[in-house]
């Protein structure tokens, strides 16, 4: 138990790239290149990044509870299924935005047809 | 009654005049709207210089599925009564289009089909092709419980029921037997007339060997999946 309060090396890498990633999501959103909507799920991993790497016995204890004998496959299992979740948030968006984008170009030609005959009419 | 042809066309400079006059000249009593998915070539000029059609132009590709939904929504805004899809690639014989007509009163949809009748009509199609038609047969008799022998017909008449339905949702490419399967899911059942379709007279079919493996999962997938979807 002591020793999960003592940091090693690979540790304090860990933490301090966790900070920095979190800070530049953080910046992302100041100047408005991330909606909050998506910005959010950055959000709470930088969150979960710095909390895994700051409680050693964290990771090995979901590793415990998923009979998981190597600690870090544990995590990197966590971030893999992040990574999927997140993938399929971006097909999802993707998908909606392409039905939009369709929709739209559908009403600029409709649009244009009418403003064609309107101007011709005058 | 009031139609409508839609000619989707996508670089179809040195076409689409032949086709429209084509259409003209069978005096059919409809409109003719040219849909053009964003040619990069003189397509729009030429389509409108025959003075025989509206030209709709899409500011970029859009893919087949959008650019004739884009017709769709025309006829919806425009009040007509009914729309056919027309690919002026010289296989929808003018006869059969006329036949087409001629028979419609009010159906909701109304397919053109190649394989209605016994005797043989004038249409070749290879083994694989056919095997194809024989599946989705297949498929909407399972799946649907009805008989629809050309599901792959490009041939058809939507009335405004169905048009309302798929300027609403249609699929961006090789949309034609998924359209029945959604149409199918809202209560309107295709009827079939026989044609005689001719096979095309010039050019290569958009479906190549490759594509056509992509075309069967795809079009099959998603007549199953408008079974279960909410």
């Amino acid at each position: 138990m002591f020793s999960s309060f003592i940091m090693n090396r690979v540790q304090v890498v860990a933490i301090l790239g966790s900070i920095f990633l979190l800070l530049l999501v953080v910046e992302l959103i100041r100047k408005q290149q991330l909606k909050e909507k998506y910005a959010l799920v950055w959000l709470f991993i930088c969150i979960f990044f710095i909390i895994v790497a700051s409680m050693r016995t964290l990771i090995q204890f979901i590793a415990d509870l998923l009979g998981i004998y190597y600690a870090p496959s544990a995590f990197l299992l966590l971030l893999i299924m992040g990574i999927f979740l997140i993938l399929l948030q971006f097909t999802i968006i993707l998908s909606k935005m392409k039905e939009r984008i369709k929709i739209l170009a559908q009403e600029v030609a409709m649009l244009n047809l009418v403003t064609k005959t309107n101007k011709k009419n005058e | 009654m009031k139609g409508l042809i839609i000619i989707p066309a996508f670089n179809e400079a040195l076409n689409i005049e032949r086709v429209i006059n084509s259409i003209f000249q069978l005096s059919l009593n409809v409109d003719i709207l040219v849909v053009d998915d964003g040619s990069a070539d003189d397509t729009i000029q030429i389509a409108l210089a025959t003075n025989k059609a509206t030209v709709l132009s899409l500011p970029f590709n859009l893919g087949i599925g959008g650019c004739v939904q884009t017709g769709f929504k025309y006829a919806i805004i425009n009040n007509y009564d009914f729309a056919i899809q027309c690919d002026g690639d010289g296989q929808h014989l003018a006869s059969d289009l006329v036949a087409l007509i001629k028979e419609f009163s009010s159906e909701d949809l109304l397919i053109g089909s190649r394989f209605l009748s016994k005797k043989q009509t004038g249409f070749k199609s290879s083994f694989f092709r056919r095997m194809g038609i024989i599946w989705f047969r297949f498929l909407f008799f399972i799946f649907y419980g009805v008989r629809v022998t050309d599901a792959t017909s490009g041939l058809r008449i939507y009335g405004q029921k169905a048009l309302k339905f798929l300027s609403k949702n249609y699929s961006d490419d090789y949309p034609e037997p998924e359209a029945i399967a959604y149409l199918l899911k809202n209560n309107i059942v295709p009827k079939e007339i026989s044609v005689e379709m001719q096979a095309r007279q010039e050019g290569e079919s958009s479906i190549t060997f490759f594509k056509s493996i992509y075309y069967m999962i795809k079009v099959s997938v998603a007549i199953m999946i408008w079974k279960i979807r909410r």
